[in-house]
């Protein structure tokens, strides 16, 4: 199971575009900037070429909220992309607020809650085992972009999605390198 | 394009559809557009779809006839019948049904939509079709109007264009089917477009999706065809007008085969079959044919099948249910709310005896927006339909409608992981959520990491390119050039044949060729060192000429981004772009060999 040509081609034009723009901006910079910078470039492009999804709406959001990367998300999004994806950022940005509001009561609760439980020391296994999935699940959560703010269900959906997004990053970006490795070889 | 679309769809549709409409769809980056543009090709091309319709009607006649005979045992008369009657009646229905359509608000279209987003999970999970297939197939539950317009007019439509709906345009050409064609656009942007282009399946794999959902559906065929059987029994023996629901439902069964055969998406209309029959004792044919159906007595209708399709489905289903009917029934209002907030799934079900049948309807209302929008932008005065939702309790579970709803819910996630779970490798051999979800993890992550160690090759091998450019430029560049002609681009997409090693050999000079040979002297170093490497790859590429079915996509298609290069960029970077494809091919070359 693979991603389709296009989204590849897709990918990799925006992909190109992309470092096109941070080798003009940054003709003397240490390699972690240039990487930072390719990765930065690389997970846009990703985003905009996988349009629609969560994940890629988050990509977006969290590489937009850095000045400097503003222009370079516009330049690989375009302008109507960029306006798409504003809009809909917008939208779960106050859902990003309702959320964050929602968690700190829950955090608070939950404090009061972990200093009634400790006294009873003993716990059933059926609670640690249901303790440690949460927590992975939270792990994960956190390791795709955006999925602190979905459900169960849609968020397997995106982890799915964001699997095979991420394998036809590598792929592409595989090929590019071994492309650019083999002309300097020569 | 269309008319070839179709006519290759229907002379061997699993095949041809991917080859000949996936690039339609990939082809289009923003789903918005693509709708419209369906929607207006459904106006401007009305004679066509008639025509081929009932020619292929008469074709297919041949395939449906064997594949009937094999599969479905029902008696020997309604088989005998299938030929000779069901053409003739074939016509008259569809003359009919093309008049009701006109004057009707189909209900087909929305079937088709929900069986289209239930088909996208299956789409996604492909190893579990067969799971898929039996919600659809459990008759009774769907939207049952939908049924009478089916047989009436829409019989040999749902036959033929079924097969050929991808490529959308015979479907949407009927002037009738205008606002149906809307409909169905959008389901198959989503699950077209959606999969190809976005969620990314590759081309190549979905001749084999198809054909093993024709597999799956010819084996859940068996079941199917049991209902079938007692349906037209009970018409038989329960009703005076014997032979015409005989010989329309023999036609039917013929045209599920096809439809089975080429793919899942008319599933509904089997189920259907049964409610035709059941549909024929309250009300006289003529009546109903003739008349058009009103609202209401789309509504009688559905109430009379949902009065006997109940009992029929239950031999098929677990036979220590005897309640279950009465509790899905009640419990199905409620289970199709709580199932709108879960957009585009679908759930094999079987597994704990809980049947949804309806929900593809209403994952289908609830699940896109914009399909919402079209269909009552399609629409307005009809009412929105009730979808209810075909759940069966095993016996000791609980039947209240929360704890239904939740076990659905349930067993969609646990479906979900399962795919994740394949998806992932090496995490099938795991038991246990908490393992398989740490490999998941692990797996993102390691993946994560690979991109992130590429950007830093890429980083490190950059300004190396920088530097040595300029010595690449002057020679290599223009060494292809010379010693090639310069051809154009293979424009017919139709000749895969075409030899891998001219083509990219044509590629990168003619590319130059046509876009303008001034932008090499800007220099732009990635792209003139691609095209270094292009050049030199070349000659590596000479022996590899079976491998072109995959590759020659790339050249095929470079024309058409060319065209679509229209996202602000200036030339150089979409020039530039485009060559790139050049070393992806070769690079990729050099990782399978």
């Amino acid at each position: 199971m693979q991603a389709s040509n296009s989204f590849k081609r897709t990918f990799l034009k925006k992909f190109l575009v992309g470092i096109q723009q941070t080798n003009l901006a940054s003709k003397n910079t240490s390699l972690f900037e240039r990487r930072n910078a390719i990765k930065l470039s690389s997970d846009i492009a990703l985003a905009s070429a996988r349009d629609g999804a969560n994940w890629s709406r988050a990509i977006v959001a969290n590489a937009s909220k850095q000045e400097k990367n503003k222009n370079l998300v516009k330049n690989i999004l375009g302008e109507v992309q960029l306006d798409r994806f504003t809009k809909l950022q917008n939208k779960g940005s106050s859902l990003t607020c309702k959320r964050e509001t929602c968690k700190r009561i829950l955090r608070r609760s939950r404090l009061e809650r972990r200093i009634r439980k400790r006294s009873p020391k003993r716990v059933a296994g059926s609670a640690v085992a249901k303790r440690i999935m949460k927590k992975r699940s939270h792990f994960l959560k956190c390791v795709v972009p955006g999925g602190e703010l979905m459900d169960e269900f849609s968020f397997i959906d995106e982890t799915i999605d964001y699997i095979f997004s991420l394998r036809a990053q590598v792929d592409v970006m595989q090929r590019l390198a071994n492309a650019f490795e083999h002309c300097i070889g020569k | 394009m269309e008319k070839e679309n179709f006519s290759m769809n229907d002379n061997s549709p699993s095949l041809s559809y991917a080859a000949s409409s996936t690039p339609n769809w990939q082809s289009s980056s923003g789903m918005d557009v693509q709708l419209g543009e369906l929607n207006c090709a459904s106006e401007q091309l009305p004679p066509c779809f008639l025509n081929l319709n009932w020619e292929n009607s008469m074709d297919q006649n041949v395939p449906f006839e064997s594949a009937l005979s094999s599969i479905v045992s029902s008696p020997a008369a309604s088989n005998a019948a299938v030929p000779t009657e069901s053409v003739v009646i074939r016509e008259l229905i569809g003359r009919l049904g093309s008049i009701c359509n006109s004057g009707e608000i189909s209900p087909t279209s929305q079937t088709l939509g929900g069986s289209g987003a239930s088909y996208i999970g299956g789409n996604n999970n492909s190893t579990n079709t067969s799971c898929y297939s039996t919600p659809l197939n459990s008759p009774p539950k769907l939207n049952l109007s939908i049924m009478d317009h089916q047989v009436r007019g829409n019989l040999p439509i749902s036959g033929n264009s079924m097969p050929s709906h991808p490529s959308l345009a015979p479907f949407s050409a009927d002037p009738g089917f205008a606002e149906r064609a809307a409909k169905f656009s959008c389901f198959s942007n989503r699950n077209f477009g959606g999969l190809l282009g976005q969620f990314g399946l590759p081309e190549a794999e979905l001749p084999n999706r198809y054909a093993r959902r024709a597999e799956t559906g010819k084996l859940s065929r068996v079941s199917s065809s049991q209902s079938l059987k007692a349906g037209s029994q009970m018409s038989v023996f329960d009703n005076k007008d014997v032979a015409l629901p005989d010989g329309f439902e023999a036609e039917m069964q013929s045209s599920s085969a096809l439809e089975r055969k080429f793919n899942r998406l008319s599933r509904p209309s089997t189920p259907d079959n049964v409610e035709f029959c059941n549909a024929h004792e309250e009300s006289s044919i003529s009546g109903q044919n003739i008349g058009g159906e009103s609202a209401s007595k789309g509504l009688n209708e559905t109430n009379g099948r949902k009065r006997k399709a109940a009992p029929k489905n239950k031999p098929k289903d677990l036979p220590s249910s005897p309640p279950s009917a009465k509790d899905a029934k009640a419990v199905e209002d409620v289970d199709s709310n709580a199932k709108r907030c879960k957009p585009a799934e679908a759930s094999g079900n079987e597994n704990d005896g809980v049947k949804l049948s309806g929900e593809e309807n209403s994952s289908a209302n609830a699940g896109a927006g914009a399909q919402r929008q079209s269909k009552e932008n399609s629409k307005p005065p009809e009412p929105p339909k009730q979808d209810y939702i075909h759940v069966r309790a095993r016996r000791g579970q609980a039947t209240d409608s929360h704890s239904l709803a939740e076990r659905v819910r349930r067993e969609k996630i646990s479906e979900r992981m399962k795919f994740l779970q394949d998806l992932v490798p090496g995490c099938n051999k795991v038991t246990g959520k908490a393992v398989m979800l740490d490999e998941i993890i692990n797996y993102v992550q390691s993946l994560q990491r690979q991109v992130e160690f590429l950007s830093m090759k890429l980083a490190t091998v950059n300004p190396r390119l920088d530097f040595n450019m300029e010595t690449l430029l002057s020679k290599d560049i223009i060494q292809p050039r010379g010693s090639l002609p310069p051809t154009m681009y293979p424009l017919d997409p139709s000749a895969p044949t075409f030899s891998y090693v001219q083509q990219p050999q044509l590629g990168p000079p003619t590319g130059m060729a046509s876009n303008g040979f001034d932008t090499q002297s800007s220099v732009n170093p990635l792209d003139a060192t691609l095209r270094r490497a292009l050049s030199m790859q070349l000659p590596a590429m000479d022996g590899y000429a079976d491998a072109s079915s995959q590759l020659t996509n790339y050249w095929e298609d470079d024309l058409q981004s060319v065209v679509q290069m229209g996202f602000g960029q200036n030339h150089e970077t979409a020039f530039q772009s485009q060559n790139c494809h050049g070393p992806l091919p070769t690079g990729h070359m050099k990782i399978e060999l």
